[in-house]
């Protein structure tokens, strides 16, 4: 018993944080309205954070995305509301403001046909990112064992039968936990989410400069990049929300995940 | 080829038709038909109707007193009727002129003359009684019982379209307007009749420089007008409307707009059958037109300016409300300002509001809920002032007067706005929330957060613990339920051992002997002990051995625990041990025996008597 209290102590203890001056100078930067200033110190800390190989965390990404917002960079805000998403899924703050950069930009989310229990799926498993599944699942296995008990132990009837529903109800909800995590894992790991950073870039039929035009993305449209990488320099992609899909060049998008070498956009800007 | 057997089929229809019965020929006739009386200004017709009979050589007559607005105008009709064997056969050539009366009296139509067969058929001649019409008719209202295919009816392929028969005219509402003062701009095309008119299209949109545009949505399928103009009967619809509010003053010519006009023609050359077949012989003629330019005046608004000037042109209305009923320090209130009436609206600047020095206050919020219709842009505009007030107590908002032009009197109107008193009551927030409330519901979008942590808990490289699939994370699952399973068996024993007593206190026997030999060693070594001693000592003993070897207490005495041991197996040598401090206890009950060391020296024989026996059971 006394094993289980410690784990649930460990949880619930907040994790070890990386302190970093700057990123209290830029919350300062940022109430006194020095925009651009709080952008800088906190794209730097991000990119710090990455060459040591460590996740910054979604606050920051979405704090970034406010700062640029405010300078009404609202592609790179959009770009940094994504980051800050694809960190913490359930993120609603980051949500809201990603679509006002996009309603800033005249670009709308495009309702999705999809049938409503798939819509509501898709809704209630971006609620929580890996952890917070991760953590339910916990929860549910050890109240699952609690139930055993209450049901193994010599007991009332109705308590041995409260205890084994209890028991197969907590199965059933570590396993839908589980499941909703390696969803979020399999999101986070292979987030293929970009945006078009210039001001117009074509969309093609086919992967040759010479097909017709399917659509021509505005700056800010998010889009994502299917996993087919069979021409060089040419990337085939599609618009969420739609059934439109086309080839374009390698160039005028930054990706919300960037390549193993990171390429420094952001702070160039 | 295939016009031949069309040729083939036409005929062998009529012939199919036409074997088996006798043709009764109706009578030949020629009449005259108009109406009685007709008014000044109005459009009428007069019909001359050739019965049962193909006629050639149709000679007009000339009409006095009347104006020949259209005409003439041929149409034939005919019919078979095949009733009991018997067929007759009916057929009209009609010959139509549209004429008009300018004049009172009473007036004749003339003979008109055909000729069948060689022989010349004549009208009777009619009069007409013309009446005065009531001046309005004269800007031409729709003859009423006209059917109006004939006003439609395609002129012949190859006549030409001239710049009377076809062409665009543009309506100013006012040629000499101040900046910003609305003009609504009409562009009509007009179609002489004849010129069947099918589809008009813009070829351009207007380039109106130093105006704002507003094109006024029309309702589809407007139905046409009848006018006349210039001796003809015209169709006039709208094509286009502008409302367009000067920016710059001086004269501004105002271009003409480019048209793509579809007209129908009548293909003549192709014969009645193939027509039939080719959707009624009819070709599409491609008109190009412009409307004429436009001059329009603009004048600037008078000088001097006043200083608070809103840029408002037109006539309005103002009024504030304070949308927040009881505002609360540090509190988030707002005061609207609602301009209403019909003008510029849309460019009009928010007043100004001064607000005491201890309120917070931001940007104006303007919200539109204007229309633009026939008469400019009308509706209302609201200007939203959010404010913090910081201090409780009376104030009183006196906003900016309200000035601007009235192009119809030429003058700039002041309203004043009355001032709005404010009580400040007590709010319940800090100085610090109400302004970043205030702040982030003029921009909109959440507000900045306070990073608790620059790194994500658990990255992607460390993999931490709550990462799923991580192997960290694979061994807390296992640890989980590992511990789990071992925690539940253990208590699963232990709960069963309680259950049954005896088995329970047997497990006990033990570890409560021990408890008590340590009790009384306590006392001994704090000097404290009482004179039972051996009493105890020998009490705990006994209660061991019931609890243990499950013997009855009542009749339990040494020589009777000693054989259950034995039989039990215990060595020899401790059971002599117990057998001496046994009888220890007995004699010391008697005889006491005060020396510590002694106790002492007892108290460890027991323990290890007990420790050496629980091993071996």
């Amino acid at each position: 018993m006394r094993h289980i209290l410690i784990l649930t102590l460990l949880f619930l203890c907040p994790f070890l944080s990386i302190a970093d001056e700057r990123v209290q100078k830029a919350e300062e930067a940022y109430s006194s309205m020095q925009y651009n200033a709080a952008a800088t110190l906190l794209s730097q800390v991000a990119d710090s954070l990455q060459q040591i190989g460590e996740t910054p965390s979604a606050d920051i990404y979405y704090n970034l995305g406010n700062a640029h917002y405010r300078q009404q960079q609202y592609t790179e805000a959009s770009l940094n509301y994504l980051r800050a998403l694809r960190i913490r899924p359930g993120f609603t703050h980051a949500h809201d403001n990603l679509q006002k950069a996009q309603l800033h930009m005249g670009l709308q989310d495009i309702e999705s046909d999809e049938m409503f229990f798939i819509q509501w799926f898709r809704m209630l498993v971006n609620t929580y990112g890996v952890e917070g599944w991760t953590t339910f699942s916990i929860f549910f296995l050890l109240l699952g064992f609690l139930a055993l008990a209450v049901y193994v132990l010599p007991q009332r009837i109705a308590l041995r039968k409260a205890g084994f529903t209890v028991f197969v109800i907590a199965l059933f909800g570590m396993a839908f936990c589980i499941v909703n995590a390696s969803i979020q894992r399999y999101r986070y790991n292979h987030n293929m989410q970009a945006i078009i950073s210039s001001p117009e870039v074509k969309v093609l039929t086919s992967p040759s400069p010479n097909s017709k035009e399917v659509i021509t993305l505005r700056e800010g449209q998010i889009f994502t990049i299917l996993n087919d990488e069979s021409e060089k320099n040419w990337i085939h992609i599609s618009i969420p929300g739609t059934e439109t899909e086309g080839w374009m060049t390698e160039k005028g998008f930054i990706k919300v995940v960037e390549d193993a070498p990171a390429q420094k956009e952001g702070t160039t800007k | 080829m295939t016009k031949f057997l069309r040729y083939i089929l036409f005929t062998l229809t009529i012939l199919c038709a036409g074997f088996h019965f006798t043709e009764v020929l109706a009578q030949v006739s020629f009449v005259a038909q108009a109406p009685k009386t007709v008014t000044t200004g109005l459009p009428f017709k007069v019909k001359f109707v050739l019965s049962n009979a193909e006629g050639t050589d149709f000679s007009c007559p000339a009409f006095n007193g009347f104006e020949k607005l259209v005409g003439p105008s041929e149409s034939h009709f005919s019919s078979y009727q095949y009733i009991n064997g018997k067929s007759s056969k009916s057929s009209n050539t009609t010959y139509t002129f549209v004429l008009q009366a300018d004049k009172k009296g009473t007036f004749n139509i003339p003979v008109a003359s055909i000729r069948v067969n060689g022989k010349t058929l004549r009208t009777k001649p009619l009069s007409i009684n013309v009446q005065e019409g009531n001046g309005k008719a004269s800007t031409g209202n729709q003859p009423q019982e006209d059917d109006e295919d004939y006003y439609v009816k395609p002129q012949n392929a190859g006549s030409a379209i001239t710049q009377r028969d076809l062409y665009f005219t543009v309506d100013a509402t006012k040629h000499r307007v101040y900046e910003q003062e609305p003009i609504m701009l009409t562009y009509n095309v007009h179609a002489k009749v004849g010129v069947a008119l099918a589809n008009v299209m813009l070829k351009q949109k207007p380039d109106l420089k130093g105006f704002w545009t507003q094109e006024i949505e029309l309702p589809r399928n407007l139905s046409p007008n009848t006018e006349r103009q210039n001796n003809g009967l015209y169709r006039v619809a709208t094509n286009l409307k502008y409302i367009v509010f000067p920016q710059q003053t001086g004269k501004i010519t105002i271009p003409g707009i480019s048209f793509e006009c579809d007209v129908l023609q009548r293909d003549t050359k192709m014969d009645a059958i193939d027509a039939f077949f080719n959707g009624g012989g009819n070709i599409n003629v491609k008109v190009l037109r412009k409307s004429p330019d436009l001059n329009i005046e603009v004048l600037p608004l008078p000088t001097p300016r006043p200083a608070n000037f809103s840029g408002g042109v037109g006539n309005f209305k103002i009024k504030s409300q304070l949308i927040t009923p009881i505002p609360r320090t540090n509190d988030v209130a707002t005061l609207r300002l609602t301009v209403s009436g019909k003008g510029n609206m849309k460019l009009i600047k928010a007043p100004e509001m001064p607000f005491p020095k201890d309120f917070e206050h931001f940007e104006p919020k303007t919200t539109d809920n204007t229309k633009v219709n026939a008469d400019g842009i009308s509706g209302e505009m609201y200007f939203d002032y959010t404010f913090v007030p910081r201090n409780i107590g009376q104030y009183t908002l006196k906003p900016q007067d309200f000035v601007f032009f009235n192009p119809e009197t030429g003058r700039y109107v002041t309203l004043s706005v009355p001032a709005i008193p404010l009580d400040i009551k007590k709010g319940t927030r800090s100085a610090h929330e109400g302004n970043y409330d205030a702040k982030s519901r003029e921009m909109e979008i959440s507000p900045y957060r306070h990073v608790a942590s620059s790194t994500h808990s658990n990255g992607t490289f460390s993999g931490g613990m709550l990462w799923i699939g991580s192997i960290s994370n694979v061994l807390l699952y296992i640890f989980i339920i590992v511990a789990g399973l071992f925690v539940l068996t253990f208590a699963n024993k232990r709960a069963s051992l309680r259950a049954d007593i005896a088995g329970w206190r047997t497990s006990q026997a033990q570890k409560n002997a021990m408890k008590a030999l340590r009790t009384i060693e306590k006392k001994i070594t704090e000097g404290k002990e009482d004179n039972n001693f051996y009493g105890q000592l020998s009490n705990i003993l006994r209660n061991y051995f019931t609890d243990k070897l499950r013997l009855n207490a009542a009749t339990l005495t040494s020589q009777s625990l000693l054989d259950a041991l034995e039989q039990k197996e215990i060595p020899n040598d401790i059971l002599q041990q117990l057998k001496t401090l046994l009888e220890t206890c007995d004699y010391a009950r008697f005889a006491p025996d005060a020396e510590k060391s002694k106790k002492q020296a007892h108290l460890h024989s027991a323990s290890d008597i007990i420790t050496r026996i629980d091993t071996k059971l």
